[in-house]
């Protein structure tokens, strides 16, 4: 049992009072002599055994009601969340998982996110704490509150779309709880167990183990879990939007393909059902009845007339609402693809060889893809126009240079620059002087085989799969590396087990410039051996620098990353704030090109984590697990001091009741 | 002053002047010494007629009546009451519980003054006193005597007395009625704290013996109505084991078994035909003594 006030524990002796009056009273008797003996004697034998049980149980009832009155007065809570000290705690972090599956609804149309808003904000205020700081899948800093009522006033509990990843939210806890040093610290994550966010196979889940381990302060976690799912629900998710234009009767006719899904969940998920879907295209609606016949749908190549040449647009289908409304819209955006163009510049061709591999390949199979090698003087401007990424394997250039401005300009737009160590840093053939929005080289080390311990796998290039598995960085053995020094703040993706970075990215305004400190040479690393981790990233970069420079774009919600001043939101059926338009579903017009951003498939997901997994998870780390109910308005943490009073009273009734008759008889 | 005439705290000479026209009478024929006011078993020269009988010889011819010879021609003795004087026995007892009183008077001196009375004017009215103070032995015994000279050693006695001991009633009233050699009007003074069917034996032992058994039960109303509110440690006075107790707890039992007591003495006595009298001992003992002996008048009976 809790309390909120155990200082008042001090008086407990005081439940003793009743004992020591009766010993008192006792110590108080008289004495006189008496005749009639036998009637006393008699008396005592015929009332001895009820007296007794009636004199203990009275004494009882008084040090009962003693002692429920001290109880109610320390104020006791229902659960036994923080043990007898509840007011003892300095830091209290809260995690909120704000993703789309949150905002599933249960008891009276309440979402989970407002249920753990609720309970977790009446929790907060019966267990004060010194300081609140929030962690959620949103915001990239942990955010600090001093008081309750400032929490609530932060609106953090609002839902997004964007995924969580609760390994990398608990890391950012550990680490603020690192960084801080805090006293006592209580620790809630609120989340519906939603196994894509969870991400049990994570290996950053061990890691935690260790740093948890080694903190110095008592950390105490306590699961706030809404795992229970939408009894029916439907969700729809956009395949493909493509333009296509035919002849028909000497006459052109441009019509939009559109393919879609549509996912029912439930007891009724097979029966045949028509569901109206209304499908807005640049701003019309059309409501379509679709027939569904089984748990899943699929519907390729729906026809909608579209304005004659017109190469890009964009959309929305949207289901009737349900309890889960997160996944009742997809939106899309539809455009013609063009031809990649991928810009390698190196003076090692073969050591740059694996770059050029893994950025000829396309994911799709379709879209032609081409990479160009030049060497750093013979870079022209005109290259850089429409590549989707441009790898640097040669010395930094020197500020005042002309591929500076390039590459400057090439960002500016957009562009995506990936830098590698050069051969002539790793030979020391002079360390060259040149560096790029700030940052340079400052020398090549080698070193004894060592593995990167610590990288972003929420976002970003090293994020997970979209089925949740991590990519294998941990494997990435490094020989020698380049150290590198910023003048600017950047973030840290990946680094060493010394903490020097692996892989940094400086985030621009639109493009983005990554610093990789490893060659993908094999006498330096395994990048190129084991070449998922570079080909991974490969792609990714060069899929981000190909949504910038081609038009329309789809996207998948996640934590803001960029600067959304020129963001201007098209379309988007929640209104969140501008600062989370990358983080909520919709359709945004970014400079004169739009961009769909829906939520991630694995959003979509049912799976919860099973209670044996969080016991692995959490395993030697003190969790309390409160599993609660969506819509509940029952608080998580009761004060049940009005128990104890009722006790009282009714141990005080009882008491005058054995007391009664006895009186009755002395008079 | 002789010892006669002392004064005695147990006498009030008021009280005795106001008794005296009230006879002391014995609920059944007395074998007296001398003439007296009681009924005798036997015939006597007394004025009020008996009986006829027939004549046998050795009869004494003086009580031959003739008139009746000369109507029916037959001999008849003409018989008269015999009146005789009674021997009064006290058995008084002297147990530690006789010391309690909460009234200001302790049931042993309440005993004491009606000893004193009855004892007074039961010499006064030529009848023999006696007394036997027991308590878990017969502690002193005064064989019963009618001159009045005896009286002073009775008032003596009682003066000398002091509540000891316990109470042992049972063998010493089977002792006493053994004892006891010829009819006599005994008068128990005790607060009986025993178990009423215990004493049944003693009192037909004392009615097989052809004595006139009167009882004076003593108590004192504190004992009966138990008015004491407040945790105690009662000492028993008759030096049994202390008891602490709560009246507020046992209160109720308390005078529960004492209504049972009383009760079942009453019963016990009026089926062994004594003179039973409940006193407590903050009633005037005149008004006792009144009571006591009026009944007696009024339950006097002939042969």
């Amino acid at each position: 049992m809790s309390f909120l006030q155990p200082w008042m524990l001090y008086a407990s002796p005081l439940v003793a009072l009743p004992v020591l009056i009766h010993l008192v009273s006792r110590r108080r008797f008289q004495t006189r002599p008496w005749g009639a003996m036998m009637f006393l004697l008699q008396a005592e034998r015929l009332q001895r055994r009820m007296a007794k049980i009636r004199r203990w149980l009275i004494l009882a009832l008084r040090t009962l009601a003693v002692a429920a009155l001290l109880l109610a007065a320390c104020r006791p809570l229902a659960s036994n969340l923080l043990g007898w000290a509840a007011s003892s705690t300095d830091t209290t972090v809260l995690i909120i998982d704000r993703s789309p599956s949150m905002e599933a609804s249960g008891v009276g149309e309440r979402t989970k996110l407002a249920t753990a808003e609720f309970q977790l904000l009446d929790a907060l205020e019966k267990l004060p704490s010194r300081r609140y700081v929030v962690i959620d899948n949103v915001q990239s800093v942990p955010q600090e509150f001093d008081r309750v009522d400032d929490v609530r006033q932060a609106e953090i509990f609002r839902p997004v779309d964007a995924p969580a990843n609760i390994p990398q939210l608990v890391e950012q806890a550990v680490a603020y709880i690192r960084d801080h040093q805090p006293g006592t610290v209580e620790v809630w994550l609120c989340s519906d167990l939603q196994r894509s966010s969870w991400r049990p196979e994570d290996g950053l889940w061990n890691l935690l183990h260790q740093r948890i381990q080694q903190l110095r302060q008592r950390v105490r976690f306590h699961l706030l879990a809404y795992p229970d799912t939408p009894r029916t629900n439907r969700c729809v998710r956009v395949v493909a939007a493509k333009p296509h234009t035919e002849e028909d009767a000497g006459r052109k006719r441009t019509t939009l393909r559109l393919s879609f899904t549509i996912e029912r969940t439930g007891p009724a998920s097979s029966a045949p059902e028509t569901v109206p879907v209304k499908i807005t295209l640049d701003g019309a609606t059309t409501t379509v009845p679709v027939e569904l016949h089984g748990p899943r749908a699929e519907f390729h190549h729906h026809e909608l007339p579209l304005v004659a040449h017109a190469d890009a647009g964009w959309g929305s289908i949207t289901l009737p609402a349900d309890t889960q409304p997160a996944d009742d819209v997809s939106y899309f955006i539809y455009g013609t693809r063009q031809e990649r163009h991928v810009v390698l510049v190196t003076t090692d061709a073969k050591s740059s060889r694996p770059i050029e591999i893994a950025a000829s390949v396309t994911p799709d199979g379709e879209t032609a893809s081409e990479v160009l090698r030049v060497a750093p003087h013979t870079l022209q401007e005109q290259m850089l126009r429409d590549a989707a990424a441009v790898f640097w394997c040669a010395p930094l250039p020197q500020p005042e240079a002309a591929a500076s401005t390039w590459l400057n300009r090439y960002v500016e737009r957009g562009g995506q620059i990936v830098f590698f160590p050069s051969r002539q840093l790793i030979a020391a053939e002079g360390v060259p002087s040149g560096s790029f929005a700030g940052v340079t080289w400052q020398g090549w080390h080698d070193v004894e085989p060592v593995v990167a311990n610590h990288w972003r796998s929420d976002q970003d290039v090293l994020a997970a799969t979209e089925s949740g598995r991590g990519l294998p960085v941990g494997e990435v053995t490094v020989q020698g590396y380049a150290s590198m020094q910023s003048a600017q703040r950047w973030s840290v993706l990946a680094s060493l087990p010394n903490g020097a970075p692996l892989l940094a990215r400086l985030p621009r305004e639109r493009g983005n410039v990554y610093f990789w400190a490893v060659s993908p040479d094999p006498k330096h690393s395994n990048l190129a051996s084991d070449g998922v981790v570079l080909y991974v990233v490969v792609q990714r970069i060069i899929a981000q620098g190909y949504q910038a420079f081609h038009g329309a774009a789809q996207r998948e919600a996640r934590s803001p990353q960029v600067e959304v001043t020129n963001w201007r939101r098209v379309i988007s059926h929640r209104p969140g704030w501008s600062s989370e338009f990358e983080a909520t579903a919709g359709i945004y017009e970014v400079g004169s090109q739009l961009m769909a951003i829906n939520r991630p498939p694995g959003e979509d997901e049912i799976d919860r984590v099973s209670d044996d997994e969080i016991d692995r998870l959490f395993a030697d780390i003190p969790l309390t697990r409160l599993e609660q109910v969506t819509g509940s308005l029952g608080g998580v943490v009761r004060e049940v001091w009005r128990i104890f009073l009722g006790g009282m009273v009714a141990a005080l009734i009882l008491e005058a009741i054995l007391s009664l008759p006895a009186a009755r008889g002395n008079h | 002053m002789t010892a006669y005439h002392r004064h005695r705290r147990f006498l009030d000479p008021g009280v005795v002047a106001r008794l005296r026209s009230l006879p002391l009478c014995s609920r059944k024929p007395m074998l007296g010494s001398v003439s007296g006011m009681h009924v005798s078993p036997h015939r006597g020269a007394s004025v009020e007629f008996a009986e006829y009988r027939r004549y046998v010889a050795g009869d004494d011819l003086r009580r031959l009546d003739w008139r009746a010879f000369g109507r029916t021609d037959r001999f008849y003795i003409k018989e008269f009451e015999a009146d005789t004087n009674l021997r009064l026995v006290f058995i008084l007892d002297t147990s530690g519980s006789m010391a309690y009183g909460s009234t200001g008077l302790t049931k042993l001196q309440y005993a004491e003054r009606l000893v004193a009375t009855l004892a007074y004017l039961a010499v006064a009215q030529g009848d023999a006193v006696g007394l036997t103070c027991i308590a878990d032995r017969v502690i002193h015994q005064l064989p019963p005597r009618r001159h009045p000279g005896h009286l002073s050693l009775l008032f003596d006695m009682l003066e000398t007395l002091r509540p000891h001991g316990t109470t042992a009633l049972i063998k010493s009233l089977h002792e006493l009625a053994a004892t006891l050699r010829q009819r006599a009007l005994v008068i128990l003074l005790s607060d009986l704290f025993t178990e009423p069917e215990s004493l049944r034996s003693c009192m037909e032992h004392f009615r097989f013996c052809q004595h006139d058994v009167a009882v004076f039960h003593l108590l004192d109303p504190e004992e009966v109505d138990f008015t004491v509110n407040q945790p105690t440690r009662f000492l028993d006075l008759e030096g049994g084991e202390a008891v602490f107790s709560d009246p507020a707890e046992m209160g109720d039992r308390y005078r529960a078994a004492v209504r049972a007591y009383l009760d079942s003495m009453e019963t016990m006595m009026r089926e062994t035909a004594i003179d039973y009298h409940r006193v407590q001992v903050d009633q005037p003992y005149e008004q006792t003594l009144t009571r006591f002996l009026l009944q007696r008048v009024h339950r006097r009976r002939r042969r």
